[in-house]
């Protein structure tokens, strides 16, 4: 048995498993925080149930985030040593700060985000949101730098069989990173406003009595569908302009071609919602466009599948390279047996399928229930104690 | 920048096993507590605060070790394939089961009790053989079942006993003042097989290793040390200085494993491995020490705030979350 193609899925699985949980994660917390900060600037007190609301959803999505990212993390020791005996000193540098500055601190604060409910002062506890947005857009800086690193190979040279850093700044300039960082960011914002915007669909489908709730809620959504599918567009077409640069033939293979169609078809189909969204704006309609109502609830997977295409075609479209022109993608693997690799790949994805169908039901029970009925600051019945989000 | 850089890997990792080491305790522990909710909610609530600032250290050290020492990391983990994926197996059953567990006030939650349970012990033991392991050198010689040798299980078995010491000594501390008389009870019953795998693993190792350094002997002092602090203080029903003597503990054999052989850092039976040779250029050293520094910083000084603030045991009036 070969072990390259089993290494490859169980890396392709594991990040796709990771994308689709980070990406809800970044949209998410932007709008919590957004309605934390109208709320602490003296906004209506529904903005507060709404950040307990939405804040609950995005912890039980982030759980899933933190793990699939720490087996992703291993994975670069496990089955890729030949990257790091290779482009170690540079790729390196990006992946460690990420881990210490951005998701080591990003789960420190959220952690005293939970605890502070009602129990830290407002503004201190405003910013330690803000503290949890910011950390985690340095994560996705960080981690779009290490693969645009991979993508094209700035910034360093090619000295005695391994590549050395020169200018730690040219990662940043990296043409590679600099339309795909807004790109994914856009993505981020939109899959969280299609999110909540479904949600509150769903829950006006269900004639809610929530009405100024979910109203709220779904017009911070749709502006956030609205601006980010406009951005996600645009910066995905920008790219086009970069490849020629460093990946002239990219778009050109035959495994890019299907899922660069269905992402720009899910690009303009989600544009399209956004827009018919904005709709849903003009104040009578709100609660009464039960077919737009049906349409939010239907998008909301649209941003995933559109992300796992997008993925596919960066990094297929960088096969047979794992560093572009530097190293190949067979030359970087372990030497692991391939039985193994096989073993883990089994297990890590079984493992993953399982926690992410329970993670996904979770969700979906908690956004079916809605918020908890005023008055009521988050005592579950049963139990005489007080619970954070 | 070499050592330096060492030592703060070395600060990561111990510090990643002196504050999950007692998560993973308190997970396996909560069968030795009532099966009813409102309990388990307390046992798990004593974790609170601190759960997931915790695990993050492991994800932080695996950085820095990435950053700073391209040529360990793939030694070591490909090296001991095997048991990190069963760690990461058992880390990921524990850490969403966890986090996940208490999310709806009406739900049923004995599958996510399992995972809890399950998990910690997954990882307890995967922690104890690979660490058993890297002693021994890595690879192992053999097929797979070579790192299941008598030294490494023994390892395996001793991080089990040790985490659950160490999850005592935290409900001391934190738990509701009406559980403090079981979570001692646990600790002193959990002092026997780690004084046992203390003893039995030190005069093991010292026959079956050679050239150990200074420093490791020292660790070796400092563990026991640490052991006794945490029965004296415990005796005494100082818990929250026994708690520290147990962490203390539980960082000594990572601690150990980093200063065995140093400034050689991997043995096998092919090659040896010294710190420059695993180490990155120093150009990348001087960018990741202008990130690192002031991070690390931030985080002592945010995770100390988040201790003071929860050192006292649960009350009626304390959030759970988990």
């Amino acid at each position: 048995m070969n072990a390259l193609p089993v290494a490859r899925l169980q890396f392709a699985t594991t990040t796709s498993f990771h994308f689709l949980f980070v990406l809800l994660t970044l949209g998410l917390v932007t709008l919590v925080a957004v309605m934390q900060t109208r709320w602490t600037l003296g906004g209506k007190p529904e903005l507060l149930r709404m950040t307990r609301f939405w804040g609950r959803l995005y912890v039980i999505n982030y759980a899933l985030g933190i793990v699939t990212g720490i087996v992703m993390e291993f994975q670069f020791g496990l089955t890729w040593t030949g990257l790091s005996a290779f482009a170690g000193d540079v790729f390196g540098a990006p992946l460690a700060i990420e881990t210490l500055v951005a998701f080591f601190l990003e789960s420190t604060f959220l952690g005293l985000w939970i605890f502070g409910f009602g129990r830290l002062p407002e503004w201190l506890h405003l910013t330690l949101i803000w503290l949890v947005t910011l950390t985690a857009y340095a994560s996705a800086l960080f981690i779009m730098l290490a693969n645009s690193f991979l993508q094209n190979p700035v910034g360093s040279r090619l000295e005695g069989g391994t590549l050395h850093l020169d200018d730690f700044g040219a990662l940043f300039s990296n043409p590679a990173l600099v339309a795909s960082l807004p790109h994914v960011l856009s993505a981020a914002l939109v899959t969280g406003g299609f999110f909540v915007v479904g949600v509150s669909a769903y829950h006006f489908l269900k004639r809610t009595t929530e009405v100024e709730f979910f109203r709220r809620s779904m017009r911070i959504g749709v502006v956030a569908a609205l601006v980010g599918s406009i951005f996600v567009v645009n910066q995905g077409f920008a790219q086009f302009g970069e490849l020629k640069m460093y990946q002239p033939d990219k778009l050109g293979g035959a495994a890019v071609g299907a899922p660069l169609g269905a992402m720009i078809a899910l690009g303009f189909a989600m544009f399209l919602c956004a827009i018919l969204g904005t709709l849903l704006l003009v104040r009578n309609w709100l609660t009464k466009a039960r077919f737009l109502h049906y349409l939010m609830v239907a998008a909301i997977p649209l941003p995933f599948l559109a992300a796992i295409a997008g993925w596919l075609v960066r990094e297929l479209g960088r096969q047979p390279w794992l560093v572009w022109g530097k190293l190949r993608t067979a030359d970087a693997i372990a030497d692991v047996p391939a039985g193994q690799i096989l073993f883990s790949f089994i297990a890590f994805s079984l493992l993953f399928a399982a926690l992410a169908v329970a993670d996904w039901v979770l969700m979906a029970r908690v956004a079916k229930r809605g918020p908890e009925p005023v008055g009521d600051p988050g005592v579950p019945a049963e139990l005489p104690v007080l619970s954070g989000v | 920048m070499v050592t330096f850089f060492w030592c703060l890997l070395g600060l990561l990792t111990c510090g990643y096993f002196a504050l999950a080491g007692y998560d993973y305790g308190v997970g396996m522990l909560l069968p030795a507590f009532e099966a009813d909710e409102r309990r388990r909610r307390q046992t798990l609530g004593a974790l609170g605060p601190f759960f997931l600032a915790n695990e993050v250290w492991l994800v932080a050290a695996v950085g820095v070790l990435f950053g700073a020492f391209p040529h360990l990391e793939g030694k070591v983990f490909a090296g001991a394939y095997v048991l990190v994926v069963t760690l990461l197996l058992g880390l990921v059953t524990f850490t969403a089961s966890m986090q996940l567990r208490s999310r709806r006030p009406d739900a049923r939650r004995g599958a996510w009790t399992a995972g809890i349970v399950g998990g910690a012990l997954v990882t307890a033991l995967s922690w104890g053989l690979f660490l058993g392991n890297l002693v021994l050198g890595l690879p192992p010689t053999g097929d797979v079942l070579a790192f299941f040798n008598p030294y490494a299980v023994l390892w395996g078995l001793g991080f089990v006993a040790l985490f659950c010491l160490q999850g005592s000594a935290f409900l001391a501390v934190r738990a509701p003042a009406e559980l403090t008389g079981r979570a001692v009870r646990l600790a002193r019953a959990f002092s026997a097989p780690v004084v046992a795998f203390l003893v039995i693993a030190t005069v093991w190792g010292f026959f079956a290793l050679s050239g150990v350094t200074a420093l490791g002997v020292g660790v070796a002092v400092l563990t026991f040390v640490a052991f006794a602090v945490f029965r004296l203080a415990l005796a005494a029903r100082r818990f929250r200085v026994a708690l520290v003597g147990s962490m203390v503990l539980s960082a000594c054999p990572a601690l150990l494993t980093g200063t065995l052989r140093f400034p050689t850092v991997l043995v096998s039976s092919a090659y040896t491995l010294r710190v420059e040779e695993a180490a990155t250029a120093s150009g990348t050293f001087a960018v990741l020490a202008w990130f690192a520094v002031p991070a690390v910083l931030v985080l002592l000084v945010v995770q100390w705030l988040t201790w003071r603030a929860h050192r006292h045991p649960l009350d009626q009036r304390s959030l759970l979350h988990f």
